[in-house]
């Protein structure tokens, strides 16, 4: 058993550190809002290419890409950087097909975003959306004749993406997973047609509508396959909430030594300090939930219920920190002047995305009851 | 991050279940000593820990300790906590005071009072609260005046656990009364039959701690009872503070007990379908798994840290969370118990028997001792965020 993060992982969060608090001051993060549709900050994406972070996850794994999203979140990074440098990588790479394009990825100039939720369908539900292949008389599918119609909503940067990573269903006769079957399709096609979806967030997510697009890849599909993007999925989004929510805490225990009211500062309250140790508390066990999920990822092993855990708990605990930073910032954080709503807007809506914390309970408890009903096994009583 | 146990840990555990399997009766269940025949049962265990080592596992060789490495000393905590061994007594002398005799004792201390320590023959308590002193402790008033070559003790000390069952004591008594309050305080090794000192036992909603109140009524000991320097208590005492939360394994038998729960809320019934299956409920349990496993983690962080000597006031952090875990745990338990959660150990209708009852206080002293809830955060937000005090 070992704690610690390893050397490359120290190092990578040192110069993560470093890089962005240069490359991504909140101004940036300011630009950005209020353009919903906008190019990426496209020297920011450069940088952040050669630096290798892109598709980390497959190279490094998981648990390196999420000291990444853990610092991203913390500069709340106007970036895609969890779809398209994540958790498309990822699905790419379940479905086998991530080396054809691990190059373009990388290297920055290939953006693809999954398209995951359909309206009224909570996330990773079975797809509605159809794969149609025409088959000739004997059964056979007719090459180049493979095509995706449906709705996809919350695709993050679906704007600068080149391809959509579209789950659809492929036969009518399979309920269940086994008849998904995974898409890359064009972003520019004109049978696509992308609506920005104003969120509170201020953020670039989008309605994906497609009509008979033709995609640019059959990537096929296997059962059990959405569980699998469900756990980085949600690995990936609670680091991210962990570093949003890690400021949140920095900042109000800064503006609490700072702020002075009867003649003493008002982090000398006792109610005060509880807030604080409170937040201070709830990063920490995001942190470490999300470690712990990372690192079954990373070791091939069973992530449920740890990856659901993770994400209920970083869910939850982000509310409980925008409820702390804003009280104890007082009135002054309710002005967009101050740079409080750029993180506690970004958690609002980060909550409920890849599922939320009532969602994710449900599947760990699922998890959790059928390793209690289990076997006892001898010498291991007490673990989850 | 590697949270996997090595094949020797591994094999190390399966060990210790095996003792523990072999030396607990089946009649045994999380039932502390509550009464002198459990607690007396207590002590041939900790005979039988001595015997092979484990009493002082931790401590170097030189005094009969095994000098077992950290993960091997948790996994050794996971098991004595999933099997609800009996550990009354123990803890202070094997973790607190024989290693801060160690430190700051003498030769000829080290050589009256570890090797006791080590066989489990002699059980000490911990005289630090008054009537009038609890958090904060460096206002404590038991006077400690020396005449001659004798150290004289007068003034009272409470909430003392298993104090009327020990044989020795580590005693914080104001030797300085000119000194500032935190430098005025010195710390004896005390016999407890030394005249002038009587113990009660407390009728106490938590029995199983044995809760003492001792009087000390001009009670002379020798002045080679001074431990360390005079005036140098109270710092002595706060290092055994931080000891006494790091060594907090509560999570293994929380998620021994969530993991009972769930079985039981399958052999069970509400309105017409498996308690197991009850959404809210299945909410809840998802809620206290992710806690139980931030609890371990935290511990496992601790304990990492202090193995690299780094630890810091986050050990606090990870005492408070784990103590309000144990109340969430016992307010589920109840739940999915209901009126039969209530009764006590013996009653033969009493499931998982009669454990959750028997909880009931323990869980609401939890964020009490040995520091309560406050103090805890306290030094989270004074020494780990830097916030004013």
């Amino acid at each position: 058993v070992d704690l610690a993060l390893t050397e490359e992982e120290s190092l990578l969060q040192a110069t993560a550190r470093r890089f962005l608090a240069a490359e991504c001051p909140p101004s940036l993060v300011r630009e950005y809002r209020h353009r919903v549709g906008a190019e990426l900050p496209r020297e920011l994406w450069k940088k952040i290419a050669e630096l290798g972070w892109i598709g980390l996850g497959q190279t490094a794994g998981q648990q390196s890409a999420c000291v990444l999203l853990e610092e991203l979140g913390a500069v709340a990074a106007p970036l895609p950087f969890l779809e398209p440098g994540v958790l498309a990588p990822a699905i790419l790479g379940m479905l086998g097909r991530y080396d054809e394009y691990s190059a373009a990825i990388e290297s920055g100039a290939l953006i693809v975003v999954p398209a995951l939720k359909e309206p009224g369908a909570s996330w990773f539900a079975a797809p509605s959306s159809a794969a149609r292949v025409a088959r000739s008389a004997w059964g056979e599918p007719r090459s180049g004749s493979a095509s995706i119609s449906g709705v996809k909503d919350f695709v993050s940067w679906a704007g600068p993406a080149h391809s959509l990573l579209w789950p659809a269903r492929a036969d009518s006769y399979h309920a269940g997973d086994e008849a998904i079957s995974w898409s890359l399709i064009p972003a520019d096609d004109p049978g696509l047609e992308l609506e920005a979806m104003e969120t509170s967030a201020e953020e670039q997510v989008f309605r994906a509508s497609a009509r008979d697009v033709a995609p640019q890849a059959m990537l096929g599909g296997s059962a059990g396959l959405l569980d699998k993007v469900l756990a980085v999925a949600a690995v990936a989004q609670a680091a991210e909430i962990t570093g949003l929510c890690r400021t949140l805490m920095e900042r109000t225990v800064e503006y609490a030594k700072d702020r002075v009211q009867f003649g003493v500062p008002i982090g000398s309250f006792q109610a005060v300090q509880h807030r604080c140790v409170e937040m201070a508390t709830d990063v920490e066990g995001m942190r470490l939930l999300t470690r712990q999920a990372a690192w079954l990822l990373d070791a091939g092993l069973s992530a449920q219920p740890q990856a659901s855990l993770a994400k209920a708990f970083a869910s939850e605990g982000a509310r409980r920190c925008i409820y702390n930073a804003h009280q104890v910032h007082g009135a002054v954080g309710f002005i967009r002047e101050h740079d409080l709503y750029l993180f506690t807007s970004r958690l609002r809506v980060l909550e409920a995305r890849y599922g939320d914390a009532a969602f994710h309970r449900a599947l760990a408890a699922k998890a959790f009851v059928a390793y209690a009903l289990g076997p006892v096994a001898a010498g291991e009583p007490c673990r989850v | 991050l590697d949270l996997r146990f090595s094949d020797e840990e591994e094999a190390y555990r399966l060990e210790v279940h095996n003792f523990l399997v072999e030396a607990l009766p089946d009649w045994w269940f999380n039932q502390q000593a509550e009464s002198d025949e459990l607690w007396e049962f207590g002590r041939q265990f900790a005979r039988k820990l001595a015997a092979r080592g484990w009493m002082v596992k931790a401590w170097p060789k030189e005094w009969g300790g095994l000098e077992t490495p950290v993960w091997k000393q948790i996994v050794f905590a996971e098991e004595m906590a999933a099997h609800q061994a009996p550990q009354d007594g123990m803890g202070l002398g094997v973790g607190l005071i024989g290693p801060l005799i160690m430190q700051v004792g003498s030769e000829a201390q080290k050589k009256q009072h570890l090797p006791g320590i080590a066989s489990g023959e002699v059980v000490w308590a911990e005289c630090f609260s008054e009537p009038n002193t609890g958090s904060d402790l460096a206002s404590l008033q038991l006077r400690a005046e020396l005449d001659g070559d004798e150290w004289v003790l007068t003034g009272e000390k409470v909430w003392i656990s298993h104090g009327y069952k020990s044989d020795w004591a580590i005693v914080l008594g104001r030797s300085e009364p000119d000194q500032p309050k935190h430098r005025g305080i010195s710390m004896f090794l005390v016999d407890f039959k030394t005249p002038g000192i009587s113990a009660r036992r407390l009728d106490h909603l938590v029995g199983s701690e044995y809760l003492s109140e001792v009087h000390f009524d001009s009670a002379r000991m020798p002045a080679s009872g001074l431990l360390g320097e005079r005036g140098k208590g109270f710092y002595y005492a706060m290092s055994t503070v931080g000891v006494e939360r790091a060594v907090a394994t509560k999570y293994a038998s929380c998620m021994h007990l969530l993991r009972k729960l769930v079985r039981y809320a399958a052999t069970v019934a509400r309105d017409g379908r498996p308690t197991v299956e009850d959404p809210v409920l299945l909410n809840r349990i998802a809620g206290l798994a992710a806690d139980i496993e931030i609890s371990k983690l935290m511990s496992y962080q601790g304990s990492d840290r202090v193995r690299r000597g780094e630890a810091g006031a986050e050990v606090s952090m990870a005492f408070a969370w784990d103590t309000q875990v144990q109340q969430r745990l016992q307010d589920l338990a109840m739940d999915i118990v209901g009126d039969e959660g209530r009764l006590l150990p013996g009653c033969e209708w009493a499931p998982l028997r009669g454990l959750l009852a028997s909880r009931d206080y323990r869980a609401i002293h939890a964020t009490i001792a040995p520091g309560t809830l406050e103090i805890q955060k306290m030094v989270v937000a004074t020494r780990h965020l830097g916030l004013p005090r």
